[in-house]
């Protein structure tokens, strides 16, 4: 499709090139890395001068830029969870994005390149395949591949594309790093609930959870007391 | 291709007209008829009615596991392996371990697959007069029915396998690449991260294992909620049938939290069933002391459970064993239905019972 002439074809072609430049792990990991770089230098400058500071080092955060505005309602998540106790970790009294809410959306838009960059790939492959397709039916003064068959050879590429980028180090890496990232930034959130409810005699989760292991055990004793009767 | 683009404006009309048409009742799974006979805490046992005025075969008690439910297999009367078993004479139980909630998160294996179902086990041998009971074990459940055969065959007439990994590491001898992701995946997470992840939770959520299968081929789940519906828009059977499977794989209950913890670390990342070093109450599970005969049927193209770690089992048993393997040309959940499955699962379970009865 993208090798075929016409706006459209151009128009695709010229987006798939922008995408994965952007994309590309050259290109990207050398402006990220100086990108990261700058934004370190800038909180540690900003650091001498209280906490609220180093919000103005924002602007050189790579997460920012890269932070998705309005994809997909990730931005109605972000603006929710940038402004409330997920983020701040203190009912977003401060403002401020704890250091575990920013290394989440680093850890997030890192995993995005990856995946982003097989979904590229499997549309430049498909639009070379169809291509070929549509160039073959019409030499041969065949009908050209129908919608279910250009269906079926997506869904074939791109599976076989995913199935190979998932398996890669980079990929498992950027999942790990995610999976730990959003962990840490839940877990500080709940810190701050629990330490909260502690000061105002509520139940914690910890309490819960220890009368939760108890009923457990007494559960367990009493199935076995029950298998020795007769 | 202008052709078919041109009428796709129609086709979404006619979809949600469809589903808008459509009522929740329509939709419902596992409708084949049957009686609560037992209950403790949140696990249900029930008997579905028979079809026969005298059963045959059996008692046969379907296992499940934690992950997803047991109505897999009734999902729909023109596919339910249940009701192909009871048109078949058999006298068919099914244990609902019910929903976990944070209050679960200690369970662990031996809970479930010991004296949960050691409980059930001794209900259906009261219920049906019989002395031995059959086990069908799903996935997961089928882990659990393997290991209780092996810890306790006193009562265990049989043990048949559907989609069960035995060796959760086989999946490297599996050839297509679009097989055994779940495996690298977790084999690729830190131990740490497991047992964090469990401890920040309490349990494994349900949310989380569904996001997961539907990432393992992303396209496909993409494809499905956009053009595989719009072809589904002018068939109401189909459609009905897609939408059975949807509220089947949307219906995941969490998965208590210390037996996930050894499903993930002691199976899937230490392989500690195959390799003989998996305990439950604290003794050894030997699969060389299974003494029943086993059935093990398998999805020739499941991407979750690759067969490699289905078949695996053979050799692990006793030599000699009364062993049998039944290859079906489907996926993981096409096992039960798919059309391709239909005709195979059904009378393979009901001939093996009729054989070794």
């Amino acid at each position: 499709m993208s090798e075929g002439s016409g706006p459209e074809a151009e128009a695709l072609r010229l987006w798939l090139e922008a995408q994965a430049e952007a994309l590309s792990g050259a290109a990207r990991s050398a402006g990220w890395e100086r990108a990261e770089g700058l934004f370190r230098a800038w909180c540690r400058l900003l650091e001498g001068f209280g906490p609220t500071a180093a919000s103005t080092a924002a602007p050189f955060d790579p997460s920012e830029w890269l932070k998705p505005a309005d994809q997909y309602g990730m931005g109605l998540l972000a603006g929710w969870l940038g402004g409330g106790a997920g983020a701040t970790g203190d009912g977003g009294a401060s403002g401020e994005p704890t250091v575990e809410w920013r290394d989440y959306l680093t850890a997030l838009e890192r995993h995005r390149a990856i995946t982003g960059a097989a979904w590229l790939a499997a549309f430049r492959a498909f639009a070379e395949e169809s291509g070929r397709a549509e160039r073959d039916a019409k030499r041969l003064e065949r009908e050209p591949p129908d919608w279910p068959a250009l269906v079926a050879l997506w869904q074939e590429i791109a599976d076989r594309e995913f199935a190979a980028v998932q398996r890669s180090d980079d990929y498992l890496s950027a999942q790990a790093t995610l999976m730990r990232a959003a962990l840490d930034a839940r877990a500080r959130a709940r810190a701050q609930v629990e330490a909260m409810a502690e000061a105002l005699g509520l139940p914690t989760r910890a309490e819960l959870d220890d009368l939760t292991a108890e009923v457990a055990e007494l559960r367990r004793a009493l199935a076995r007391l029950g298998e020795r009767l007769p | 291709m202008s052709a078919a683009l041109a009428t796709m404006p129609g086709r979404i009309v006619a979809l949600a007209r469809a589903l808008g048409e459509m009522d929740a009742a329509e939709t419902a799974i596992g409708t084949t008829p049957k009686d609560e006979i037992w209950r403790a805490g949140k696990r249900r046992l029930y008997r579905y009615r028979p079809e026969q005025r005298e059963t045959q075969l059996g008692p046969l008690l379907i296992v499940h596991g934690l992950v997803g439910r047991q109505t897999v297999a009734d999902l729909e009367p023109r596919c339910s392996l249940v009701r192909t078993l009871l048109a078949a004479g058999v006298d068919v139980y099914v244990l609902d371990w019910g929903s976990a909630s944070r209050a679960d998160r200690f369970r662990d294996m031996t809970d479930f697959a010991v004296h949960g179902l050691g409980a059930a086990v001794a209900e259906v041998a009261e219920a049906s007069g019989a002395e031995k009971v059959t086990l069908l074990g799903i996935c997961q459940g089928g882990v659990f029915a393997l290991c209780h055969a092996a810890l306790e065959p006193e009562r265990i007439g049989g043990v048949a396998l559907a989609i069960t990994p035995v060796d959760f590491h086989a999946d490297a001898r599996d050839p297509d690449p679009q097989h055994g992701l779940l495996n690298v995946w977790l084999r690729g997470l830190p131990r740490d991260l497991i047992l964090d992840l469990i401890a920040e939770h309490g349990n494994l959520p349900g949310r989380l294992t569904g996001a997961v299968f539907q990432n393992i081929t992303p396209a496909r789940t993409l494809a499905k909620y956009t053009t595989g519906m719009l072809e589904l828009a002018e068939d109401p059977d189909r459609l009905a049938t897609f939408l059975r499977m949807e509220r089947w794989l949307a219906d995941r209950p969490d998965h208590p939290g210390a037996a996930a913890i050894e499903w993930l670390v002691g199976l899937y990342q230490e392989n500690r069933l195959a390799e003989g070093r998996f305990t439950l109450d604290g003794r050894a599970v030997r699969l060389d002391a299974v003494r029943c005969p086993v059935l093990n049927i398998y999805g020739t193209d499941d991407h979750i459970i690759p067969p490699p770690c289905s078949t695996a089992l053979g050799p692990l048993l006793p030599p000699g064993h009364d062993y049998q393997e039944v290859a079906v040309p489907s996926g993981h959940v096409g096992v039960f239905v798919s059309r391709r499955a239909r005709g195979v699962v059904g009378p393979a379970v009901a001939g093996w019972l009729s054989r070794t009865r």
